[in-house]
């Protein structure tokens, strides 16, 4: 099928890499404006205080300084994504050490963070709530006044018979998982240019995942219309889940207004690890069994999801964690409390994968702990409980297309998986261990949830008289490639050359509504929208053609950049003749295509049982990690990746594969460096010195393989691969220890030290065995 | 803003010069690695930094009196692709090639290492098994001091604020050696060390009993160290699996480490031990492969 293509399917660079590479992309940080000031934010340097005074005036007096804000300055309601629980400055208390409590403009950087420093703030000390198991008691002091417990927000669901299936399973087994806050590190840290007219918009640039929602939530803090508000994507340098929301928005609007200028932030890297939202750390408990032929028996899950001190994002990474994992495999018997808590660390919201890597490290390495009790292998038991094409599963998610298994084989025999495994024997040094290990995953490819008054995505294609096409989305590319994908969609609707595509930079003034770049959601929604602007379009230049012939517009076709006449093929017109005879058929206005895409099918789940599909594609895939474990320094290295992945059609391999890498990479980095470290709530490791990610030589070589099984709803068949590929890495590479040197990693990251003090407990023979029922 | 000065100076002389026109606060920039990086941190902001890499008397890797001279502003990676240091002092160009990155490698020197005086830096176990001797030119001449006794306390060394380093000699003694230096890190490239050992020693082809032995420690205590005890009984003894065993345990027990966010105590104690049993085994492998 993939031959009947001339763009789609084909590799092709990233149609921005150019600009990126020569230098001529402007990032947040390169957006310069006549008159502009710099910005620094004063942040709290205490976990928890109330606020008595804040005193601004030696501040406001310095020279060069042209405007000091305080929450004062600021509407001082409380917004949120999801829970309205944040104000633009701490009014009342500060609750995490890196809240901002005022800010400064100035002429310069230097005069700026000389005025931070003298500003006064009266604290009274609070008790900081940290821990979260303690947090949640009735004892507990408060993170927010009105939340008791410290409970932001709570799930409990139940499927079939979880009891029953505990009572019937074979083999069963109980772990406590845990994974720590890491960052996105993405290489462009967040910033914001504000400016405002003397009508009273706003206009702001910065690096973003969506403007059309951060415009929204911007709107509700800074209390104003919508659209006084034009939010500019520039090129964003990496997201990874990070530039979903960010305070440095509206504190920049509230610092430019104030000072009567336009004015910059741009957040050091201290600030980024300090406070921006790292991925939400987990305690998992979890119980799951198996019948004797290794079929699921049941599934009981207790998560602590941290919310840190205000939620964003958190409540909806804490319910996928809650629930994506269970529709991996064909098993019906459920049970699942998850509770997002309160303390006064460092908010938390969205990284790659959406709280799904933390469940499938625990769900997939309990897998392999069930398949050795039953005595079958890794690759066996998934094979057996893998969902199908077709399936509804526990959860009412319909799998229109699904190639888990397909992924399980096709990793399993590229790396001979079965009969590599050594199963704890050493080299020939006899201390080093080499060992292999599988993981599977789903993700979506969209999710209904996100935004609840809408599920779709719209595009607007425009076809110039002289055959030059933009495509305007209000999608963002963050440098996944979306601009790429949607430019090969056009080019292989309207059958002209990739080249001869334009994809225009998300702008709310001028961008049709999108949801944005978060849910894996945008080669597959917005690429519809796009596919159907592209039609739109082609249908209006044969319309006009066919006038033109005066013959009815069924008679004509697009082939290969031409418009030809099915009835007399040597009829032909070139696209831009066609597209010029259809732009003078319009008194020479381009033609304008347009296109909206809306989900069918696909519902908001029950707001208690959680029950109900949430989005029109699902993806799917199978890695496998080969490791080399030093049992005298604990320290593993990582030899191999092979990861296969159901991504339903790859419109553009080149960034399938692009993913694929990058999600790994991540992924290596959350299983064995990564951890935000803190003492009482403040960050320990707040720069690249101390938050270790891989370097390149960190890597090992990564194969992937794309299996293709065409979606029926994707565009082309395309589903999604950015954040799935991140999905099963961390538990591949713990499956991976275990068959090395025989122990059960469960706590993240897998340190040396922790590798050392599992095998000392393994030899003292504390280690939980993990074979037998 | 904040305004640095800078200053090139062309001699040693002019160094001097600066320095004393200047004050105790300026400060020498070699490759800038640390001392950039100290400035953004604002551990200190000097009002001038005097450059030294276009010195000549600081340059160079070459035979000298006694042994070989390596110039304070040599580069790491100028030191990893040296003939002369590969093939008489290994366990240097291993440590060299140890630091940071190959951007790192590139600027940051050898002097501006041990001058930096941290514990955990790569390049002072290397000298100091190497019985390196110091060059130092101050006001009142030149003095030649044994790395042993350089460093100071972490992050000072023994030279004065009006004193420049000149390079190291190392001895012809030690050339051909026997040697390795092992780095433990988290990761592979661009990381410190949770800690470092360095092991150069000279055995009886024939039975492989040792010589002579130097065996030096990072991160294991305040200052790069040497590991008196486990050279002590290295000395003269049977170079085998058991002995590198035994001066393992040795040298973890008279090592000093600490707790930091990085690593505990406990841990890098563990390392020490295994990194010195390492070495010595390298080192004895490279013995007998120079004999065969
Ligand atoms: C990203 C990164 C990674 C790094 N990784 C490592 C690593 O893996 N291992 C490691 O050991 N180090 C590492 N470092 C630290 C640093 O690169 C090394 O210590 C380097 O050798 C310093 O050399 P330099 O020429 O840059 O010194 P500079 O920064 O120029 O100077 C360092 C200090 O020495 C003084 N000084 C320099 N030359 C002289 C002289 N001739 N006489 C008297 N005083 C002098 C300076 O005044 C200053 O106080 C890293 C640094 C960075 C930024």
């Amino acid at each position: 099928m993939s031959n009947a293509y001339q763009v789609v399917g084909k590799r092709a660079p990233l149609v921005d890499s150019i600009d990126k590479v020569v230098g001529s992309a402007r990032f947040g940080a390169d957006i310069k404006l006549p008159g502009m000031l710099e910005g620094k934010i004063l942040r709290s340097p205490h976990p928890h205080a109330r606020i008595r005074y804040v005193d601004t005036a030696a501040a406001e007096a310095l020279p060069g300084v042209l405007g000091v804000i305080t929450a004062a300055d600021t509407p001082m309601v409380r917004y949120g994504t999801i829970i309205p629980d944040q104000t633009i400055l701490a009014t009342d208390k500060v609750r995490y050490i890196g809240d901002e409590v005022a800010a400064v403009a100035a002429v310069d950087l230097e005069t700026a963070e000389a005025a931070l420093r003298l500003i006064k703030v009266d604290y009274e000390l609070l008790p900081p709530v940290l821990d979260m198991e303690a947090a949640m008691r009735d004892d507990s002091l408060r993170v927010h006044n009105d939340v008791p417990n410290n409970i932001a927000d709570h799930i409990h669901f139940e499927r079939g018979d979880p009891d029953g299936g505990r009572r019937d399973a074979y083999a069963c087994f109980t772990r406590r998982f845990t994974t720590p806050a890491v960052h996105q590190c993405y290489l462009e840290p967040n910033s914001c240019v504000a400016t405002w007219s003397e009508n009273g918009s706003l206009t702001l640039w910065a690096p973003n995942q969506g403007p059309f929602a951060a415009r929204l939530v911007l709107a509700r803090a800074l209390v104003m219309p919508e659209d006084k508000i034009r939010f500019i994507q520039t090129f964003t340098g990496g997201a990874f889940g990070g530039k979903t929301w960010q305070q440095v928005w509206p504190i920049t609007a509230v610092l430019a207004r104030k000072a009567g200028r336009p004015v910059r932030i741009v957040l050091t890297r201290q600030e980024e690890f300090e406070a921006t939202l790292p991925r939400v750390p987990m305690i998992i408990d979890l119980s799951m069994g198996v019948y004797r032929d290794g079929r699921l028996a049941f599934k009981e899950t207790r998560i602590m999801s941290g919310n840190g001190a205000y939620s964003i994002s958190a409540p909806a990474v804490h319910y996928v964690a809650a629930t994506r994992y269970d529709s991996l495999y064909r098993l019906g018997n459920i049970r699942c409390t998850a509770d997002l808590v309160y303390t006064n660390t460092v908010p938390t919201g969205m990284f790659r994968g959406f709280g799904n890597p933390q469940m499938h490290f625990a769900g997939e390495s309990m897998m392999d702990m069930l398949a050795e009790a039953v005595g079958i292998d890794p690759v066996e038991i998934r094979r057996r409980n893998a969902a199908l094409p077709g399936d509804t599963s526990a959860h009412g998610w319909y799998l229109g297309s699904c190639a888990v298994q397909e992924t399980i084989e096709k990793a399993a025999e590229a790396t001979d998986l079965v009969n590599r495994r050594r199963g704890g024997r050493p080299l020939a040094d006899g201390k080093t261990f080499w060992g292999i290990g599988m993981a599977s995953c789903i993700h979506v490819a969209g999710n209904r949830t996100i935004y609840k008054p809408y599920d779709g995505s719209n595009a607007r294609v425009q076809v110039s008289g002289d055959g030059s096409v933009v495509v305007y989305s209000g999608e963002a590319d963050l440098g996944q490639g979306c601009r790429t994908v949607f430019a090969q969609i056009a080019a292989e609707v309207l059958g002209v050359p990739m080249d001869a595509v334009t994809v225009a930079a998300a702008d709310t003034d001028f961008s049709p509504f999108a949801i944005g770049t978060v849910a894996s959601r945008v080669t597959t929604l917005g690429g519809l929208a796009v596919d159907l602007a592209a039609k739109d379009a082609r249908d209006k230049i044969l319309a006009a053609a066919a006038e033109n012939w005066g013959v009815p517009a069924q008679a004509l076709d697009m082939e290969n950049g031409s418009v030809i006449s099915r009835s007399h093929p040597e009829r032909r017109l070139s696209f831009p003749v066609a597209a010029e005879i259809a732009s003078d058929a319009l008194g020479g206005k381009p033609v304008i295509g347009v296109g909206e895409y809306r989900t069918e099918g696909v519902v908001l789940p029950d707001p208690q049982t959680k029950y109900g599909n949430i989005a029109i594609a699902y993806s799917f895939g199978t890695q496998v990690a080969e490791v080399l474990v030093d049992t005298e320094t604990g320290r593993v290295r990582v030899l191999r990746f092979v990861a296969a992945h159901d991504v339903g059609r790859a419109i553009n391999p080149l960034g399938v594969e692009g993913q694929i890498e990058g999600g790994i990479a991540q992924g290596i980095g959350y299983a064995l460096l990564e951890e935000i470290k803190m003492d009482r709530g403040r960050v320990l490791n707040p720069d690249f010195l101390d938050y270790r990610i891989p370097t390149s030589v960190d890597i090992p070589p990564i194969e992937s393989i794309l299996v293709e099984p065409d979606d029926p709803n994707g565009p082309f068949g395309a589903k999604s691969v950015g954040e799935t590929a991140v999905v099963p890495t961390v538990a591949a590479v713990a499956n991976a220890i275990y068959d090395a040197i025989g122990v059960r990693l469960t706590d993240l990251p897998m340190t040396p030290d922790r590798i050392l003090a599992a095998l000392r407990e393994k030899r003292a023979g504390s280690q939980p065995s993990s074979s037998g029922a | 803003m904040v305004r640095i000065e800078y200053v090139e100076a062309a001699s040693s002389d002019e160094v001097l010069a600066a320095l004393s026109q200047w004050g105790p606060d300026a400060r020498l920039i070699a490759g800038g690695t640390d001392v950039l990086m100290d400035i953004r941190r604002g551990k200190y902001t000097p009002p001038v930094l005097i450059g030294i890499t276009e010195i000549p008397e600081l340059q160079g890797i070459r035979p000298t009196e006694g042994g070989l001279w390596i110039g304070a502003v040599t580069t790491h990676h100028a030191v990893t692709m040296s003939p002369l240091v590969l093939e008489r002092y290994p366990v240097l160009a291993s440590a060299s090639g140890k630091v940071g990155s190959h951007q790192i490698r590139n600027v940051a020197t050898i002097g501006g290492n041990i001058c930096n005086a941290v514990p955990c830096a790569d390049t002072a176990p290397a000298l100091l098994a190497l019985d390196a001797q110091a060059h130092v030119l101050g006001p009142e001449g030149k003095r030649v001091l044994p790395l042993d006794g350089f460093f100071a306390g972490p992050g000072r060394s023994v030279l004065a604020r009006n004193e420049l380093l000149l390079g190291f000699v190392l001895p012809d003694r030690l050339a051909g050696a026997g040697g390795s230096y092992h780095k433990h890190s988290w990761r592979e490239a661009l990381d410190i060390q949770m800690c470092g050992a360095a092991v150069v020693l000279t055995a009886d082809p024939g039975d492989c009993r040792c010589l002579e032995a130097r065996i030096a420690l990072g991160t294991a205590g305040p200052v790069p160290r040497r590991a008196d005890a486990a050279e002590a009984a290295l000395k003269g003894a049977v170079v085998n699996e058991e002995l590198a065993s035994e001066l393992g345990r040795i040298a973890a027990a008279e090592a000093r480490p600490r707790t930091s966010a990085r690593a505990t105590e406990e841990y890098r104690r563990e390392m020490i031990e295994v990194l010195v049993k390492r070495a010595i085994l390298d080192a004895l492998a490279h013995i007998k492969g120079a004999r065969s």
